[in-house]
């Protein structure tokens, strides 16, 4: 075997091996892309199941149930109980169990959001943590009309914004602006809280990747930042048109 | 069974001349019946409630529309009132305001159940016309006063004595989760802006409004 021979053999064998090599990377990278794809579409269809079934457990609530108890009440009240008697507590009592009915209700889902879109829902959604939670949101900006799904999407993600405010920022109030761009809906959620730097111990959890995985599935971005200035600003941006991209 | 509930608490003082439960419905049977007024839920399946009274704001503009909903949140009301609804009642088992509110759009005014005060078009509606907007927080919550129950009077009393939610509970004979509820509700009828306002107010009204108090 000649010098030049022995050349060639290596050069082909390095050759033969650098093909496989590509070829094994390639057939990684598909079923990687693939198992990826799978494992978004799995998610995608969880939250929509949860979803639906939220909402069936809130329509069954609010629409059933309380409207039973408010029957029942009337009954009661027309037997004509008088007044001091132990059944007005008990009424009183079955006022307040129907109250929190309602809470638990609006909070598997908002039914404002149905009604009258996502500014309506984040009213709602306002409205309920002043009421419940002395947290105050303030809204500013205005929201066009957007599918059904979507405007769930944005909702959740403010709404898990606003908790994580109440657990980590160490402060009560929260401001939700809503800015329509010529082709996606910018929301920013901010507070005048600690900080993310300042969270100490405190790594994104749950709230923050499923956050982000709501604002991916509808086709949006999300990112967080502390501003100089202080607090934590959540950056939102979603498609107006369905099936487009932010 | 709300709908025969509803037929029940209304007759004999008002004539039901008909109930669809279908939104879709509605419009054709409200030309058909002429009624002076309609009470629209706005759950109903078929086409959404704030569709149909659209709908009927255009076709009927005279006719009065009364929204009873399940729904205790602002901004039912305030939507509502918005898309052309003349009042905007929670569904209680209290006959009394049912009455009272469809007496109060019949005769051309707005009616919204007194615990949701709602500003439609820049104006602060409530009570059926009697809330007036709110000039300052005492002055306001003087007003609304006048709204509260005896019960609700008797806990804004003992809150006001310095007494705890369990105490509360305790004179009244009820759950202590019942207190919190008749506070929340009192917050917001009196239109106060935190829970220690609440406590303030009712330290004023239990010093001064013992007997005072009970007439308004």
């Amino acid at each position: 075997m000649t010098a030049g021979e022995l050349w060639w053999i290596v050069l082909a064998s390095v050759g033969i091996t650098a093909l496989l090599g590509g070829a094994f990377v390639f057939a990684v990278i598909v079923a990687h892309r693939r198992l990826l794809a799978a494992a978004r579409e799995f998610a995608r269809k969880l939250l929509e199941a949860q979803e639906e079934e939220r909402a069936w457990v809130a329509r069954e609530l609010h629409d059933d149930i309380v409207q039973r108890m408010f029957l029942l009440k009337g009954r009661v009240e027309r037997t004509g109980a008088p007044p001091g008697d132990a059944l007005t507590g008990a009424l009183e009592d079955l006022d307040a169990v129907t109250e929190q009915l309602r809470v638990v209700a609006r909070r598997m889902h908002p039914s404002a959001l149905d009604h009258f879109g996502l500014e309506g829902g984040l009213k709602a959604l306002a409205e309920d943590l002043a009421d419940k939670e002395r947290f105050e949101v303030t809204l500013e900006g205005a929201a066009p009309a957007l599918p059904k799904d979507r405007a769930l999407a944005v909702y959740r993600i403010v709404q898990e914004a606003i908790r994580n405010v109440q657990r980590h920022a160490g402060v009560s109030a929260a401001t939700v602006r809503l800015r329509p761009e010529p082709d996606y809906l910018l929301v920013e959620i901010e507070d005048r809280g600690r900080g993310l730097d300042r969270q100490s111990g405190v790594r994104p959890g749950l709230g923050v990747s499923s956050m982000k995985e709501r604002a991916r599935l509808a086709g949006g971005t999300l990112d967080l930042a502390s501003p100089a200035s202080g607090g934590t600003r959540v950056t939102l941006r979603v498609p107006l048109a369905a099936g487009s991209r932010a | 069974m709300v709908c025969a509930g509803m037929r029940g608490v209304l007759t004999p003082a008002f004539d039901v001349v008909g109930m669809v439960h279908d939104g879709r419905d509605v419009a054709d049977a409200v030309r058909r019946l002429a009624p002076d007024a309609v009470l629209l839920d706005l759950g109903l399946p078929g086409k959404s409630g704030v569709e149909v009274l659209r709908e009927l704001r255009e076709l009927h503009p005279s006719l009065k529309v009364l929204v009873v909903s399940m729904h205790a949140e602002k901004v039912f009301a305030e939507e509502s009132l918005r898309a052309g609804a003349d009042g905007y009642l929670v569904k209680s088992a209290e006959p009394r305001e049912l009455h009272e509110a469809l007496g109060a759009v019949l005769a051309g005014r707005r009616y919204v159940t007194p615990l949701l005060r709602v500003r439609v078009h820049g104006r602060e509606e409530a009570l059926g016309d009697v809330g007036a907007p709110h000039e300052g927080e005492t002055g306001s919550a003087s007003q609304a006063l006048a709204q509260l129950t005896d019960r609700q009077r008797e806990v804004l009393r003992l809150i006001g004595k310095g007494c705890t939610t369990a105490e509360i509970a305790h004179a009244l004979g009820v759950v202590e989760k019942t207190v919190e509820y008749h506070r929340a509700i009192l917050k917001k009828v009196l239109s106060l802006p935190s829970y220690a306002a609440l406590v303030r107010y009712a330290a004023l009204y239990a010093e001064t409004g013992e007997d005072g108090g009970k007439s308004g």
